[in-house]
């Protein structure tokens, strides 16, 4: 998650769409890595089963991101992701 | 389908069930703590909300003896309206959680929570390897029913409200999970 954020940091004058891809894209990752230790493949699950994985990741790296960011206002924008 | 086709679709049903249990219990751990960032948006919009209309409502009522509000008294007004909000946000958002600060119990609730996850990943680690006897049901059944009545008897009124509420949510999501591992390990059918 760390990583997430100094990748975040450094994205300055951004778009909020760029802000939402960098997450979205570190989210999927994380996914396709969880998969990986409990031995599965992406096509091991449904695509329902992989969209609520990572809605659910996708939502906990929002909410780490807008946490660590906050002091420097980037917050604001992810907030507006929705 | 033949009883090896069944097993293998089970274990991999198993190794997916992992992932959501843990994510169950991660959501639970996260409201214990308090851990919600996007409140803090929130918190700022409800104390300028609260602290606009407590403006206008004062205003109003002042206005009503033909005496006009403004300038330095309206921000003083709002400021006392700010003030007012930090309190109520207090109560109903409250602030991140540190684990040190938590009660004993809350610490055993999650200590608790984390070494289930750690017991399932474990078992999931060694499929393949060795054979699944599932002779380990009874005792498994066991701690998940412990948890869920931790869970159901946690006090939350240590939380904030909107954490507070979350909770029963979060234990009903948990449940299912526990109830989804029934179906899974002891391959049991409309529970």
């Amino acid at each position: 998650m760390q990583e997430l954020i100094e990748k975040l940091k450094g994205m300055k004058n951004a778009t909020e769409a760029q802000y939402d891809a960098m997450i979205e894209s570190h989210a999927h990752k994380e996914v396709i890595k969880n998969l990986k230790e409990a031995g599965l493949e992406k096509d091991d699950l449904s695509d329902e089963e992989f969209n609520a994985l990572l809605s659910e990741q996708k939502k906990r790296a929002n909410s780490f991101a807008k946490g660590a960011l906050g002091a420097s206002g980037i917050f604001l924008f992810l907030e507006l992701l929705g | 389908m033949s009883k090896i086709a069944l097993l293998d679709s089970l274990l991999k049903e198993y190794r997916k069930w992992t992932l959501k249990l843990k994510s169950a219990s991660q959501s639970i751990e996260d409201n214990i703590l308090q851990k919600d960032s996007s409140a803090v948006l929130e918190e700022k919009v409800v104390s300028i909300v609260i602290s606009s209309v407590r403006v206008y409502i004062v205003v109003g009522i002042v206005g009503l003896f033909g005496i006009s509000v403004g300038g330095v008294w309206g921000v003083i007004v709002f400021a006392i309206g700010w003030v007012l909000s930090k309190i109520i946000n207090k109560k109903v958002f409250g602030s991140q959680r540190a684990v040190e600060s938590l009660k004993e119990d809350e610490k055993l609730l999650l200590e608790k929570l984390e070494r289930l996850n750690e017991k399932h990943e474990e078992i999931r680690k060694h499929l393949g390897k060795t054979p699944v006897f599932f002779t380990d049901y009874p005792l498994l059944k066991r701690e998940f029913g412990d948890m869920i009545n931790r869970l159901l008897t946690y006090n939350a009124s240590n939380l904030a409200l909107k954490y507070r509420y979350r909770h029963a949510y979060l234990v009903k999501k948990y449940q299912n999970e526990v109830n989804t591992f029934h179906k899974i390990y002891a391959n049991k059918k409309g529970i």
